[in-house]
């Protein structure tokens, strides 16, 4: 199986759910930029995108924000651009907001004291009261280091990127999870039967449509739907 | 063609993959590679983890490294053996949500090149997975 | 997963503070401020309205009267003026007449001249009526007593400030020192933590909850009681609580809405507006009789056990024990066993609970409960062969349990549930040996 077709999809047993966190969460699974090129998880065409990426965001000051709804992929994209500015020796300092997070757990005038940090990453920005994110943005400004964040709605740092999702992307990261799980459990694992599809890709749509295009909700639904199936 | 990258491959004894809880684990590790690889540390674990809806927890049960500096050379032309006696719990575990998973995972540590890690699992105990209806 | 609506948010990730002592100062100080003007409120509609009010109704001594004058006492303020009417009264007290100004003890106000006057006009100068005077301090003499709604309203109004700023300031200081987590789990899992304190590290059984505090409860039938994982009392208390505070508030504003239509002078939009307010407060009311019943009428469910832990083929006996003035049209007794997930991924937390194992074990149809005489069964319970035992992570859990479910009639139908803990099979021996001794051991300190 491969690219963006799912055409049917294997059947039980693979051992593991392939909707599993530990395979969905972000930076388990690359960021996929176009679910309609042949290849849409091609590692070279993925680093090409996101270098892309990081000359816009020094283009524009080393500020920027990824904007985009619930389940869109924010937090997978940032993922992909952490993971590969690591690789050019990027220093990170990296944070995760939950709801009712109004500060950051460090304070902001001790977020370079350690050690010289390049780029400051705040994941759920938007979480972060007003006076917060202002002086964090002056902070940065200040030292020059780089700020980039990821919000459900725009907060006024220039634009890097805006996710967003389609019934054709559901479909393609469905058909790569797939291959991915099916392709470590070959090692000596369980193999695969053919007969009889697990899901439709209309049924992979039907959840997409169902959860208000929240990809991440999408594959609860469908962990559900793998394991009824067992 | 040829897969010229190294690859480490796990073994248990009498190639068993079912054990009960105070058993002993015992196999043995081989890196498969085209060239002659020189390693500056092997770490063996062996360890569960959880898969499912939620957050992955993992704990090791057992834990060896053997590395350049504290053992001397590493020769990894020869298999490296293990052996472990099991714990009572967590047992393997196939429920809905929530999957138990056990399993013996080397990292290899090479000089030159990128870690290798390979992992094979195995299955603790006996319990029956529950049916679809909550019987 | 699709969600509906939910009235308890779910968790969704704990606050960081900078300062953690700064942020328990700080809340401390703005509950502080919250209960003070509560108490001080409360203390002045005590002490200038409620007193006064009960002194004139239980000890002031009644006499007749001769009302001499009448006037309306004018009172200029900044913004308004301000009426209240007041009589010349002569008496006698212990054979001394008197003259004293004097009304009510309550000092009717009002910015309406027209009804002050009116109440003037409803007493003839010369006349003699019966009014009460202040043994302690005869210049108080009153004319009327009535129940003050004013004053009540007053003291009620008071109560939110109280119970929500003396509640904070007691939330703050019991957790004080306590991580987020430690505080949320705390709460959020009722007895359960209690109960088993911490995830099991023990190297007998690695994942497995310890549970100590089960076994420390003995029972009076079966060897052990188990503890309900959540009382019933304490969502009574919240329920009371949450509907105290809101019709406290609602009353105060109604009081003002009414006595606007009773002076002629409605006010439609705060009328409108508290329509709803009013409406989620006979909610409020209806849900806390609805916990009461349940809490109360509903009667104690308790559990005994004849041996814990337990483990995958074991058979032992369970007494059900209910007690109440109940027509039950079923009570039934479940072994379940659930998966518990919790998952947080960008603003995110999402907690799943999943029951994978539900075996009904007892149940009895078509029965009274008298007060007085509990009912009581005891049944023999099998834990099915190879299921997996009890299991708990930091981020996922495997919980067992026993649910009591009863369906009555003419009143709310209830769900108790009470944990177990299941070893594996291997471990049987070895613990259950321990926990024999220990069970008679608490039995004979009896």
């Amino acid at each position: 199986m491969s690219g963006c077709e799912v055409d049917r999809l294997k059947s039980n047993p693979l051992k593991s759910n392939p909707f599993s966190t530990r395979f969905v969460r972000p930076g388990a699974i690359p960021y996929c930029f176009d679910p309609a090129e042949s290849r849409p998880f091609d590692v070279d065409e993925s680093n090409r995108q996101l270098d892309r990426l990081w000359t816009r965001f020094e283009e524009s000051g080393s500020l920027g924000q990824i904007v985009g709804p619930h389940g869109s992929g924010k937090s997978t994209l940032l993922a992909s651009l952490l993971m590969r500015w690591a690789t050019a020796g990027k220093t990170v300092r990296h944070f995760v907001l939950h709801d009712r997070q109004r500060r950051l757990p460090v304070r902001i005038g001790r977020l370079d004291r350690e050690k010289p940090v390049d780029l400051i990453v705040v994941d759920g920005f938007e979480q972060l009261g007003a006076l917060e994110r202002l002086r964090l943005k002056r902070f940065c400004r200040r030292r020059e280091i780089g700020l980039l964040v990821t919000t459900h709605r725009s907060i006024g740092l220039p634009e890097l990127f805006r996710t967003s999702t389609s019934p054709e992307l559901v479909r393609t990261l469905v058909a790569e999870l797939f291959d991915r799980v099916s392709a470590g459990e070959a090692t000596g694992q369980s193999g695969l039967d053919q007969e009889g599809p697990l899901f439709t890709p209309e049924q992979v749509d039907s959840c997409y449509t169902r959860h208000d295009r929240n990809v991440r909700e999408t594959f609860f639904a469908l962990y559900d739907l793998f394991e009824s199936h067992r | 063609m040829a897969d010229v990258h190294p690859s480490v491959l796990i073994r248990f004894d009498e190639n068993g993959l079912v054990f009960q809880p105070g058993e002993t684990l015992s196999g043995e590790y081989r890196v498969d590679s085209v060239e002659p690889l020189q390693c500056k540390a092997v770490e063996l674990s062996v360890l569960w983890y959880t898969e499912g809806k939620g957050d992955e927890d993992m704990a090791v049960h057992a834990f060896e490294r053997t590395s350049e500096e504290k053992n001397g050379p590493i020769d990894v032309t020869r298999p490296g053996r293990f052996q472990v006696t099991l714990p009572s719990s967590p047992l393997s575990y196939d429920g809905h949500n929530l999957k138990i998973r056990w399993c013996v995972r080397v990292r290899l540590f090479p000089k030159r090149e990128k870690e290798l890690v390979a992992q094979k699992d195995f299955t603790l105990g006996a319990v029956c997975p529950f049916g679809v209806d909550g019987s | 997963m699709r969600r509906g609506f939910r009235l308890v948010h779910k968790k969704r990730g704990h606050r960081h503070s900078v300062s953690p002592m700064a942020g328990h100062l700080g809340e401390l100080v703005f509950f502080g401020i919250v209960f003070l003007i509560g108490l001080v409120w409360m203390a002045a509609a005590l002490v200038f309205l409620v007193t006064p009010l009960w002194r004139a109704n239980t000890r002031f001594v009644e006499t007749v009267c001769e009302i001499e004058n009448k006037r309306v006492v004018v009172t200029d303020d900044p913004d308004e003026t301000r009426f209240r009417p007041e009589f010349l009264l002569r008496f006698e007290v212990e054979g001394r007449s008197q003259a004293h100004w004097g009304y009510s003890v309550c000092r009717v106000i009002s910015t309406n001249r027209a009804e002050q006057e009116a109440i003037l006009e409803g007493y003839e100068v010369g006349q003699t009526y019966p009014c009460w005077y202040d043994p302690s301090d005869p210049t108080r003499v009153v004319l009327v007593r009535e129940f003050g709604w004013f004053a009540m309203m007053m003291v009620l109004g008071a109560l939110p400030f109280v119970l929500i700023g003396g509640g904070g300031v007691l939330f703050v200081l019991l957790r004080f020192g306590k991580s987020d987590e430690h505080v949320l789990a705390t709460w959020r899992k009722g007895n359960w933590d209690r109960v088993v304190k911490k995830q099991a590290e023990s190297n007998r059984l690695p994942g497995v909850p310890q549970g100590a505090d089960m076994t420390n409860s003995p029972g009076t039938t079966l060897a052990y009681r188990l503890p309900i994982s959540a009382s019933p009392t304490w969502k009574l208390v919240g329920i009371l609580l949450a509907a105290l505070l809101w019709n406290a508030a609602v009353a105060y504003f109604t009081t003002i809405a009414v006595r606007g239509f009773l002076l002629g002078q409605p006010d439609w939009w705060v009328t409108i507006f508290l329509v709803p307010f009013v409406a989620l407060g006979i909610f409020f009311i209806f849900l806390f009789f609805r916990q009461l019943l349940i809490a109360t009428g509903v009667g104690k469910t308790f559990l005994e056990i004849s041996d814990h832990p337990l483990h995958p083929g074991q058979i032992c006996r369970v007494l059900v024990h209910q007690s109440g003035r109940l027509r039950v049209r079923s009570l039934k007794l479940f072994l379940v066993c659930r998966e518990k997930t919790q998952f947080r991924e960008g603003t995110d937390t999402r907690i799943e609970t999943k029951t994978v194992f539900s075996q009904e074990i007892f149940r009895r149809q078509r029965f009274d409960i008298q007060r007085g005489i509990p009912f009581e069964a005891e049944v023999e319970m099998a834990v099915p062969q190879g299921v997996m035992h009890s299991f708990r992570s930091a981020n996922n859990e495997i919980q067992w349990l026993l649910v009591v479910e009863g369906k009555l009639t003419r009143k709310p139908n209830f769900q108790r549930e009470f944990y177990l803990i299941v070893h594996p099979e291997k471990e049987h021996d070895e613990s259950r040996g321990a926990e024999a001794v220990r069970a008679e051991e608490l039995r004979g300190g009896e």
